[in-house]
C-alpha cells in the first residue's frame, strides 16, 4: 500500500528528528518531558492534516518551525517566562557579550563547544541551534524565525567568532593533541 | 581578528555549509590573499562547525519511546472504528487546521432532503454510499476522508482517483481531502461544482443558496447554469450563492460543524446569522420579523443537542423577543 510506505517514511523521519527537536524545544522549554509532548503533537498534526509533508523536502522546515511556534506558545500560556520574539533590530545591537570558560575544568573538545553554545547570548544562541540541529538553509532559518538572510548571517558568524575565542582560551593545551 | 565585511562572513558560512559556490571561493581567496588570511582561520572554523553539530545532537531523548506513544496515538484517532472517537479525531483536525493553515478539510452542509429526488439521472455513477441512521464515515479510493451527516449521500465512479476525483453530494458531508496535486477534486451539488485549490472549505446547500464555508486554503466555486460566474473563496471565508449571485463574508463561529458535534456556538452574532444556523441545523425554517429592526441584536450562547424549542426560548429571553411556529416554520417577533 502506498500509505505504508509513506508511514515508514513518517518513521524515518521521526528518528531522524525526534532528538533534535526536544533538544530545539528545550531550549525555550525547560521541562524535557513537555519539549516531548510538544515535539510528538506536531508528528501527530503532520500525519493527520499534512502527509504530503512526509516526503517533502519542506519537512525539516516545517518540523522546526512548527516546534518552536509551539513552544513559544506553551511559554505564553504558562506566562512562567518572558517570551522574546527574535526581530533584525535587536539582532543586531546585542554585539558585545563575550563569553568565558569556567577556569579550571579539563573538557574534552565537544563538551567544550557545548559550554560555549551554552553561554552565547540567547539569541544568538537561537539562531546557532536551529541551523546546527536542523540543519536548515540559511533562507529557512530566516524564514523560520522571521529575520532576514543577512540577520542570520550575522547571528551566525558572532556565534563562530565567540566560540573560536571560547575555544582558544579555554582549550589552548588541548587543541595541540587535535 | 578585524571585523569581516558582511560579503565575506556569507561566503564562509556557505562554504561551512558546503553550498559555496566557484565565484564564492576565488572572491575568499583573494581576500585571504589581500588580509594574509591563513587557511588555518578557516580550518578552525570548520572544525567548530563540525563539532558543533555532534554537540547539540547528543542523544537526549528517547526516540524509540517517543514513537511507541505517537503511533499508538495515531491509531487511536486514525483507525476509523467508532463514532466516539472520531469526533475526537474531527475536532482535532479543525485546530490544526487553523493552526497549520494548509490542511485540506472539506464540509459541505445543506438540507439533504431538497436533493433526494435528483438521484435517478446518475446512471455512470457506480458507487453509492448514504448515511442511513446515523453520521457516517468512510474512506475514499484517494484515502479522502468523508464524513456524510445522516440522510446525506455521495456517488462516484468506478474510475475515481486515476485521472479525475469527481463526486457529487446530496446533503451535508465533511470532507478530508487527501493531497493529489495532479488530479483535481471536485464536488457537484445541484446548483455548483466546487474544486479544492489544495485547501479545505465547507459547503451548505439549503433550498434557496448554497454556502461554502472554507477553513483552511482555497476552493473555486462555479455556478453549474453559468460556468463563467465563479468566484474563490479563501480561508475563514464564506460565500453565498443563490443561484444569481455571491455574497463573500468573514467567518466567525464555527457552527457548520454542528450537525456532528452537537454544539452551537455564537458569539456576539447578529441575530439573523443565528436564525440561519438554527434553520440549517434543526431542519427547520426559522425567519426573523422582517418588520423588526433587529440588526442591532446580537447573541451569545451555546447549545448543545437541545431541542430547536428550548433554544429558541433561550433565544427570547436573551433578546427580549418572541417565537410561534406557523406551519413549518418558526417566527421570532
Amino acid at each position: 500500500m502506498r500509505e505504508d510506505g509513506l508511514y515508514q517514511q513518517f518513521r524515518l523521519g521521526f528518528e531522524k528528528f525526534y532528538n533534535p527537536l526536544c533538544i530545539y524545544a528545550n531550549s525555550f522549554v525547560k521541562e524535557p518531558s513537555v519539549c516531548e509532548d510538544i515535539v510528538q503533537e506536531v508528528f501527530i498534526r503532520i500525519w493527520e492534516t499534512r502527509k504530503d509533508l512526509v516526503q517533502s523536502d519542506n519537512l525539516r522546515f516545517y518540523l522546526f518551525t512548527a516546534v518552536r511556534n509551539n513552544c513559544l506558545t506553551h511559554l505564553s500560556k504558562e506566562q512562567r517566562m518572558t517570551v522574546y520574539s527574535l526581530s533584525d533590530i535587536d539582532l543586531e545591537d546585542d554585539d558585545t557579550a563575550d563569553i568565558t570558560p569556567s577556569a579550571d575544568e579539563t573538557l574534552n573538545y565537544q563538551a567544550l563547544l557545548g559550554q560555549g553554545i551554552e553561554q552565547l547570548p540567547p539569541k544568538c544562541k537561537e539562531v546557532f541551534l536551529l541551523c546546527r540541529l536542523g540543519e536548515l538553509s540559511n533562507q529557512q532559518a530566516a524564514d523560520s524565525l522571521g529575520i532576514s538572510v543577512k540577520t542570520v548571517n550575522n547571528q551566525l558568524w558572532k556565534a563562530l567568532k565567540m566560540l573560536r575565542a571560547f575555544v582558544k582560551n579555554t582549550g589552548m593545551g588541548l587543541l595541540f593533541f587535535l | 581578528m578585524m571585523e569581516l565585511p558582511d560579503n565575506i562572513k556569507a561566503i564562509i558560512i556557505n562554504r561551512l555549509r558546503g553550498a559555496i559556490s566557484p565565484e564564492e571561493a576565488i572572491t575568499l581567496e583573494e581576500w585571504q590573499r589581500q588580509h594574509a588570511v591563513g587557511d588555518e582561520v578557516l580550518d578552525h572554523y570548520d572544525k567548530i562547525w563540525a563539532e558543533s553539530s555532534n554537540t547539540v545532537n547528543q542523544p537526549h531523548f528517547d526516540t524509540a519511546k517517543g514513537w511507541q506513544r505517537v503511533d499508538q496515538r495515531l491509531k487511536d484517532i486514525g483507525v476509523i472504528e467508532t463514532r466516539e472517537i472520531h469526533t475526537v479525531g474531527l475536532r482535532r483536525y479543525w485546530g490544526i487546521a487553523a493552526a497549520a493553515a494548509a490542511a485540506v478539510v472539506i464540509m459541505i452542509a445543506g438540507y439533504w432532503m431538497f436533493f433526494q429526488q435528483s438521484e435517478q439521472q446518475q446512471i455512470t455513477w457506480s458507487k453509492v454510499v448514504t448515511a442511513d441512521a446515523t453520521n457516517k464515515y468512510l474512506r475514499l479510493p484517494d484515502s479522502t476522508l468523508v464524513l456524510l451527516r445522516k440522510g446525506a449521500t455521495i456517488t462516484y465512479s468506478a474510475g475515481f482517483g486515476q485521472s479525475d476525483r469527481l463526486l457529487t453530494l446530496t446533503g451535508d458531508a465533511f470532507f478530508d481531502v487527501a493531497a493529489h496535486e495532479n488530479i483535481p477534486f471536485r464536488i457537484q451539488t445541484e446548483k455548483a461544482v466546487i474544486k479544492v485549490l489544495g485547501t479545505s472549505f465547507v459547503v451548505n446547500s439549503t433550498a434557496g443558496a448554497d454556502r461554502v464555508v472554507v477553513v483552511t486554503g482555497k476552493i473555486l466555486f462555479t455556478d453549474k447554469a453559468r460556468p463563467e460566474n465563479k468566484c474563490i473563496v479563501s480561508a475563514r471565508e464564506q460565500v453565498s450563492f443563490t443561484g444569481d449571485n455571491f455574497e463573500k463574508k468573514n467567518v466567525n463561529d464555527s457552527n457548520y460543524l454542528a450537525w456532528q458535534t452537537g454544539t452551537l456556538r455564537f458569539t456576539n452574532a447578529p441575530l439573523k446569522e443565528v436564525v440561519k444556523e438554527l434553520s440549517a441545523y434543526y431542519g427547520t425554517v426559522v425567519n426573523v420579523n422582517d418588520t423588526l429592526k433587529t440588526g442591532s441584536v446580537k447573541v451569545t450562547a451555546s447549545f448543545r443537542e437541545q431541542p430547536l424549542n428550548e433554544v429558541l426560548e433561550e433565544i427570547t429571553v436573551i433578546t427580549g423577543l418572541h417565537f410561534r411556529k406557523q406551519q413549518d416554520t418558526v417566527i421570532i417577533y
